[in-house]
């Protein structure tokens, strides 16, 4: 019985992983623009589409993720340039709104670019590993070490480099860091590129899952939003480990209660505020005058 | 070394500053000085390319800076420390420094935290702290460290002694001598009007837009209306 629990944990945490890349990317462009990316997860979707017939031209498919994730940084740099550089100083709702009205765009150019019926995508690697008592597909196994890899790399970049600092100087006051000279809008479009480029990995490493169509990410948006918020929506470590949780806590959740899987990220998050208003994570941000 | 001429700049649709005429020269404090309201600030942030002018120009060293942004700006060497400080509350000190002096290399850059530690021992101290937990008066001898970290040629400050102890005005006021000293050009706004004419040189009153009055320091310090108007006299 109880092995059955360390299998429910190890899936669990190959979902949260899903979620807590997910809830980096929304994190990262809230905290540097102040912006809820609603397309985080559509643009996912979007990529994945494109990866399937990179996958169909017979490409072999590490290409297909290695080119998934460029084209994921190329069209995060182009939202960021074009829909919300030119917007940014003059209207906070107006972002909101190309946001969501991207997530839109996307799930409606797939259905009538790619026909909206659901299309089988084959994961990269197929069989399953025993780990002990754990019994772990390894497509599960690869998505725990990709992203613990790449939340390694999110942390380097964010405190060892000059652009992560920058990063996080824009994120606690954009108009001191562009009155000291750094490159804001440059930084910006860097964060939007890797927030783009990790929903594009996603995207194709979730897919198999469920099934490709124009919808399939949805689910996986509002669970990293949930992880988001759950994890203070200020920290990408916050944002990680609360992805992990929820990943967790809902597979237990799915395995007795199988209805109560969809809402339970939502309901966890109630409770949560309720007792912890600024998350697990959150902090509130300390300053002397 | 600064120029600007009949400058109209402000916010949107909101003119604040109508028809500027203002120089600095080389190895001068310049005061700029007035009420709340009267466009300073708005000054400053035009001077830094975070406004664009509407008309008029502004030229340093005799290259136009109208059309530059912000960075470009600081390339070119005039660096704001802006009003309320603007501190990175999240940032180690050390941090804070990196991002002012973001245009430099590796090498550049420790230089540069050397020459800002000497002149500012206590952010040496102080390296690895959070800037937001820094005291009052240690947050503006950063703010004016991060101004010098680019290695300005000319540094504008808005309100540098806003907020702060008299005891710790006194300070920020002989830094600022001791900046010049070392050959830096300073435009200062201040609201502290008494203090800021006895360390300029120069001095322009703005009220509501407008240049009201200029002069030297010393001139305008005995000057019956400067002192009944903003000396409190």
């Amino acid at each position: 019985m109880f092995d059955i629990y360390l299998t429910l944990i190890a899936r669990g945490l190959s979902t949260g992983a899903i979620y807590g890349l997910t809830a980096m990317g929304i994190v990262l462009i809230f905290q540097t623009n102040n912006i809820l990316n609603w397309a985080q997860g559509n643009a996912g979707m979007f990529i994945t589409y494109l990866a399937f017939f990179l996958l169909a031209l017979q490409l072999p498919y590490p290409l297909v993720i290695l080119l998934a994730i460029i084209a994921g940084a190329i069209m995060g740099g182009l939202v960021e340039k074009y829909l919300i550089r030119p917007v940014r100083e003059k209207s906070r709702i107006g972002l909101l709104m190309i946001t969501l009205g991207l997530a839109m765009v996307f799930e409606g150019l797939a259905a009538f670019i790619f026909r909206p019926f659901p299309r089988n995508f084959e994961p990269l690697l197929k069989g399953s590993i025993a780990i002990g008592p754990i019994t772990l597909g390894q497509q599960d196994v690869l998505v725990i070490v990709l992203s613990t890899l790449i939340f390694a790399s999110l942390f380097l970049i964010l405190y060892r480099t000059k652009i992560g600092i920058g990063a996080r100087g824009i994120a606690e006051d954009w108009y001191g860091a562009r009155v000291l000279g750094v490159p804001v809008f440059t930084i910006s479009l860097i964060i939007w590129s890797i927030s783009f480029a990790l929903s594009g990995l996603v995207g194709i490493l979730i897919v198999p899952r469920f099934a490709l169509e124009p919808h399939f990410m949805l689910p996986i948006q509002v669970k990293a939003f949930s992880a988001a918020v759950l994890g203070g929506m200020n920290s990408v470590l916050g944002a990680a480990v609360a992805g992990l949780l929820l990943g967790v806590m809902e597979n237990i959740i799915a395995f007795h209660f199988p209805y109560l899987q969809e809402s339970f990220s939502l309901v966890l998050v109630v409770i949560v505020l309720l007792f912890l208003p600024t998350g697990l994570f959150g902090k509130k941000t300390q300053r002397r005058f | 070394m600064l120029k600007i001429e009949a400058l109209v700049s402000g916010y949107a649709h909101l003119e604040i500053l109508h028809s500027i005429n203002l120089k600095v020269e080389k190895g001068e404090i310049v005061s700029v000085l007035g009420s709340n309201g009267a466009g300073k600030s708005t000054l400053l942030r035009t001077i830094s390319g975070i406004l664009k002018p509407w008309k008029g120009t502004i030229t340093f060293e005799g290259k136009l800076l109208n059309d530059l942004d912000p960075i470009q700006i600081v390339k070119h060497g005039v660096v704001q420390v802006p009003e309320g400080r603007h501190i990175f509350p999240g940032l180690t000190v050390k941090e804070n420094l990196l991002l002012a002096g973001y245009k430099f290399g590796k090498i550049e850059l420790s230089e540069r935290y050397d020459s800002v530690y000497t002149m500012f021992p206590v952010l040496k101290e102080r390296e690895k702290q959070l800037g937001g937990t820094l005291s009052g008066g240690e947050q503006q001898m950063l703010a004016l460290a991060r101004g010098l970290m680019p290695k300005p040629t000319l540094l504008l400050l808005d309100e540098p002694s806003l907020g702060l102890a008299p005891k710790l005005v006194t300070l920020i006021f002989k830094t600022l001598e001791r900046f010049r000293d070392e050959g830096l050009t300073i435009l200062l706004v201040e609201q502290n009007a008494k203090r800021a004419l006895e360390i300029s040189n120069r001095a322009y009153i703005l009220a509501t837009g407008y240049l009201a009055l200029e002069g030297n320091s010393s001139d305008l310090i005995s000057d019956q209306n400067v002192k009944r108007l903003y000396l409190g006299r």
